[in-house]
Parts: C-alpha cells; sequence; structure tokens
C-alpha cells in the first residue's frame, strides 16, 4: 500500500514539475532573459533548455497578441511590436534587462 | 485769384495721378487650390489615432496577460 502511495506521488510530482518551469516574471527578475526592441524577449547571456523554453512560449503567444491587434487596426504586425517593445521597455523594473536600438543589451 | 485756380487744378492732377498710381500697385491675390495638403492632414490624423488606438489594446493585453509580459 504505501509503495502504491509513494508511486503515485512521485507520478503526480512529474507531472506537476514541468508546470512549475520558471516563469517570465521570474527569469526577468534573475537577468536571465530581457525585453529585445523587437517586441519579443530573448535570453540574456547563457541560455539552458528551460530558458529556451520559455522564450519561445512566450514569443508565440504574444506574437498571436500582436497579431490580433495589427489585424484589427488595419496595420502592420511589426508596427505593434515596435510600438511594444517601447512601452515594455518602460515598464521594466530596476535592475531588468532591454535591448536598445542598437541591440546592446542594457539594465534598466 | 488767377493763381488759386492753378493751384486747385495741380492739386487735382496730383491727386488724379496719385490714384492712378495706386491702381496700379494694388496687388493681384490669387487664390489657387493646393495639390494634396488635405488628404497629408488625414494620414497624420488617422495615423495618431491609430497610434493612440493601439497603445491603449498594448496597455490592456499587459494588464490581461501578465504571464507574457
Amino acid at each position: 500500500m504505501k509503495k502504491l502511495f509513494n508511486g503515485l506521488l512521485a507520478l503526480t510530482l512529474l507531472i506537476a514539475l514541468p508546470a512549475s518551469a520558471i516563469t517570465l516574471k521570474d527569469a526577468q527578475t534573475q537577468g536571465l532573459v530581457g525585453e529585445a526592441n523587437s517586441g519579443y524577449i530573448a535570453v540574456v547571456q547563457e541560455s539552458s533548455p528551460e530558458l529556451e523554453k520559455l522564450v519561445a512560449e512566450v514569443n508565440s503567444k504574444r506574437k498571436q497578441e500582436y497579431a490580433a491587434i495589427a489585424q484589427r487596426n488595419n496595420i502592420d504586425i511589426a508596427q505593434v511590436a515596435a510600438r511594444a517593445a517601447e512601452k515594455l521597455e518602460a515598464r521594466l523594473s530596476k535592475g531588468e534587462y532591454y535591448q536598445d536600438n542598437l541591440g546592446r543589451w542594457q539594465q534598466k | 485769384m488767377q493763381s488759386g485756380i492753378f493751384k486747385q487744378a495741380a492739386l487735382c492732377l496730383a491727386l488724379l495721378s496719385g490714384s492712378a498710381l495706386m491702381a496700379a500697385c494694388t496687388p493681384t491675390i490669387a487664390v489657387q487650390a493646393p495639390n494634396e495638403p488635405i488628404t497629408v492632414n488625414l494620414n497624420v490624423k488617422i495615423e495618431h489615432e491609430i497610434r493612440v488606438k493601439v497603445d491603449r489594446e498594448l496597455d490592456d493585453l499587459f494588464e490581461d496577460k501578465e504571464g507574457i509580459f
């Protein structure tokens, strides 16, 4: 009975772990990812599979949202993303990273 | 008496030539419809409105989707 219980516990942990993967906010506060000048996020220095996954997920969701706004206003998605980049940079907390116009990482 | 008439005549002549000169100098103002300023103004206005609208939609988006912004 105890073995079964332990097995179940291990199984739940296995299923629950991916959900507790690093969040965007954590990654930003820790300086792992930053706001790129494109309106999307990017890894600042050292990459890892977990970070890559986060970046890809967040960016694809962002792209969807930008596309919806672009379509509603009949403008190019790049224009929406560029505007978002400016606004996102302004919203960052002190110490978080953003990319300047020349693509260099800057700390706010 | 005689000189008074001459003076008057001279004055009249001076006034006449003066007015003639003035008439010659009257500037002519030609009003010409400009070619495209209305379109340009309209574009600026629309672009501004879209920018404001996009900004507002982005702000809402940042609030709604905190996980990805």
